[in-house]
Parts: structure tokens; sequence; C-alpha cells
């Protein structure tokens, strides 16, 4: 028979408690430790491995109730382990170094993100507005698929070169005041910036009011949302992890 | 969500504050954190399909054909009188932002979460930025039970009701709001 599986959420200081409350598939929080590391996990009941949105919701509630109070390096949503002795020998004690080496960097950092989209009609008349190549090409067009094509084509590369821009100009303002971002790629066609920064606890009211400063710089043509104080989720990593 | 953990949002000059949606922060739980070796990851088979899924290119002939249209909406706006245009720009706003270049990863997510659920309504009333209430925002996590298995259809299929019909009158069609996996 093989051993119960279980979910992990993170991985924290042996000396930090595991939350007196409940995660994923409601079953009782626990922490496995070795060698002065710890992971908060839970059991997994049943077969069937519960990735359903409710999990996805428990995980993210877990790793904030310990965040609260303590520096835990979260684990991707959906890993389970083949129980107590595989979190030891597979996650805790191969990788004890690195782990308690970010668990010092990261003490007392939190993670914040920022993703400013462009507001469709401020971006389009913008560009109209300063490409008279653009404006050419759509005063001739007759409306035909190439036409529309070439049309929206020499949009998007007027959409990328502001994209540029705008990256540029916004963490010339914040990534002085972080200790560390991760830039993520776009994932839409107006998606201006993705970005993750690493702030100390202590500097987060100094990067609100930096980031009410973009917002207020961008005007109406970018919508900022931010987001955080979160665990540092992209500044974490094993080496030798695929 | 605890409630230390905010979603703030900054535009036009004000910052609306409010709890953090999953909506907000699924990205990261998705794409990032800590994974140690392959055995492991089977676990998360179905997800990562999903975010590999929703990653759009960017310089693609969708995107090209949504820039077009957008622009050809533009112009129905330019050229309006006076007296509709701030009718107008307010409904484009909200229609062209909720449905003409929504990203696929939000249509993937729909189709993940279930579509109409909570945090896509947060999402939708944020995005129109009335300046509603700040603190009233956050959802009650445990009324998310929906399916989470229907996304194979909705990573790709968000485009259909881009077809540029919206009416110079401004009135937002029912239609123009359908998402992706509908």
């Amino acid at each position: 028979m093989s051993p119960a599986p279980v979910y992990v959420y993170g991985v924290v200081d042996a000396g930090v408690a595991a939350p007196d409350s409940c995660g994923i598939a409601a079953q009782p929080l626990r922490s496995v430790a070795a060698d002065g590391i710890a992971a908060i996990v839970s059991d997994v009941p049943g077969s069937e491995p519960p990735l359903a949105r409710a999990a996805l919701t428990a995980h993210s509630e877990v790793l904030e109730a310990v965040l609260a109070t303590a520096t835990i390096l979260p684990m991707r949503f959906g890993v389970i382990m083949d129980g107590d002795a595989a979190v030891r020998t597979q996650l805790l004690e191969p990788h004890r170094d690195e782990l308690r080496a970010q668990l010092d960097r990261l003490d007392g950092r939190v993670e914040l993100t920022l993703r400013a989209t462009y507001e469709e009609a401020p971006l389009l008349r913008e560009i109209m507005a300063s490409e008279p190549r653009i404006r050419a090409v759509h005063a001739a067009s007759s409306g035909s698929y190439i036409e529309q094509l070439r049309l929206g084509e020499m949009i998007a590369e007027a959409v990328e070169a502001r994209r540029r821009l705008d990256t540029d100009r916004i963490l010339s303002v914040l990534a002085p005041l972080a200790e560390d971002y991760q830039l993520a790629e776009p994932r839409h066609e107006r998606m201006a910036l993705s970005a993750s920064f690493l702030i100390p606890r202590s500097d987060i009211a100094a990067f609100d009011a930096a980031v009410d400063d973009v917002g207020r710089s961008q005007g109406d043509r970018m919508r900022l949302r931010y987001t955080g104080p979160l665990p540092p989720h992209s500044f974490v990593n094993l080496e030798n992890a695929s | 969500m605890s409630p230390m953990t905010l979603h703030r949002e900054a535009g036009a000059g004000y910052v609306q504050r409010g709890g953090a949606g999953l909506y907000e922060i699924v990205d990261v739980l998705l794409d990032k954190g800590l994974v140690i070796d392959v055995f492991v990851r089977v676990a998360l088979v179905g997800i990562e399909l999903l975010t590999i899924d929703a990653r759009i290119v960017i310089a693609s002939v969708d995107t090209y054909l949504r820039f077009a249209e957008a622009v050809n909406r533009l112009d129905l706006l330019q050229e309006s009188s006076d007296e509709n245009l701030p009718e107008l720009m307010s409904d484009m706003t909200e229609g062209g932002s909720e449905n003409k270049t929504k990203g696929v990863l939000e249509g993937a997510k729909e189709s993940l979460f279930g579509s109409g659920d909570d945090d896509d309504k947060d999402k939708d009333s944020e995005d129109e930025g009335s300046g509603g209430s700040a603190s009233s925002r956050r959802s009650s996590s445990s009324s998310r039970g929906s399916g989470s298995s229907s996304r194979s259809s909705g990573a790709t299929s968000r485009s259909s009701s881009s077809s540029g019909s919206r009416s110079r009158s401004g009135s937002r069609s029912s239609s123009s709001r359908g998402r992706a996996n509908s």
C-alpha cells in the first residue's frame, strides 16, 4: 500500500506553525519538518487530485494565512507528493540549502504585481494621430480582408513600439524601489506591462505611492491593476527543478 | 482571501482599493512558485496545458483584424455628433474593453472557473471604472465551488463576438458581451 498523498503549499522555517485552519478539501493543515525547515501540507482525500477552482482558492488562502505572520516560499499550485516521507526525502532534505537561503533572502519581503492595460480608444486615437502612414493606409482602405490585415498589422507594430516605451518608463520609476522584479510576457494585445516586484514590507507604502504616481501620469490611456501583498511566487526557484 | 491582500487599481488619477479576487492572482498561482521535479508535476498536467493554451501570439491575424475593426469603430465615434459623443465614448470603453480585445487568457480563466462567476463580475465592474465603493469588493470564497473541467474549448474561441457590428446608436447589445465558452 502506497503512502497517503499530501498536498504541499509551501516551505517555511521550522519554527513557523501551520495555520490552525483547513486547506484543500477542508483537510487540516500540518507541518512536516526536516533540518530546520518545514513544509505546510494537508492530506489528499480520495484518489483524484483535487485541482478544481475551490482548491486554487484554498491554496491561495493558506499561503496568505501564513504570509500574515511569517515568510513562506510558495509551491506552485498543484504539487502533490507521496506522503510525509517523500516531502522530507524529495523536497526538504535534498534542497535544504537553497530553501534555507531563499527563506533568509526573502524574509520580510512580499510580492506586488502590476498589470497595465491600454484603454482601447485612447490607444488607437494616439496611434492614428501620430502615425501618418497608418492614417493613409486606413483612409485608402476599401475594407477588404487583405487591406484590413495590413492596417491591423501596422497598428499592432505601433502598439508594440508603445509597449516597449511605456515598459521602460514605468520601470524607470518602480524598479529602483524594488529589490528585484520580474517581467512577464504580455498576455493579450492591449497589455502594456505585466510585472512582479519584490518589496520589503517596510517599503510597501512608498511603493504604493509610486504606483499611484504612475497611474496619475498615465491618465486615462492605461488602466493599472495592482495586487498584493502576495507570497514571493515570482522570486523562488529550485536550481535542479525541471 | 485574507484581509491583508488588497487589489488596488489605479488609473485616471484615482486608486480603488478592494479585495484581490482569485482572478487577479491566478497567473502567479498557476505559473510561479516552487516545483521540484517531473514526477511531482504530473499532478499539474491539466493546469499547465491550460496556461500554455492561454498564451496568445500577439503578432497574429486575429490580433490584426481586431485592431483594424477597432479603428473602424473609432471612426464611427468621431463622425458622430457632439451631442452623442459622451454616451458613445463610454459605451465604447465598456463594450470594447470587455469583449473586443479581451485576451485569450481571460477566456481560458473563464473556462476554468465557469462563466459569470464572482471574480469575473468583479473584473467587469472594475474595468468600467465607475469609482464605486472601495472596500466591499471582496467576495466570499465559499461560494466558488463551480466546476473547473470545461476548459478545452475556451482558449481559442473568444473572437466570435468581434464582428464589428456595434450600432451607431451605441446601445450595448447582449451579443457584444459574449463569453469565450458560452
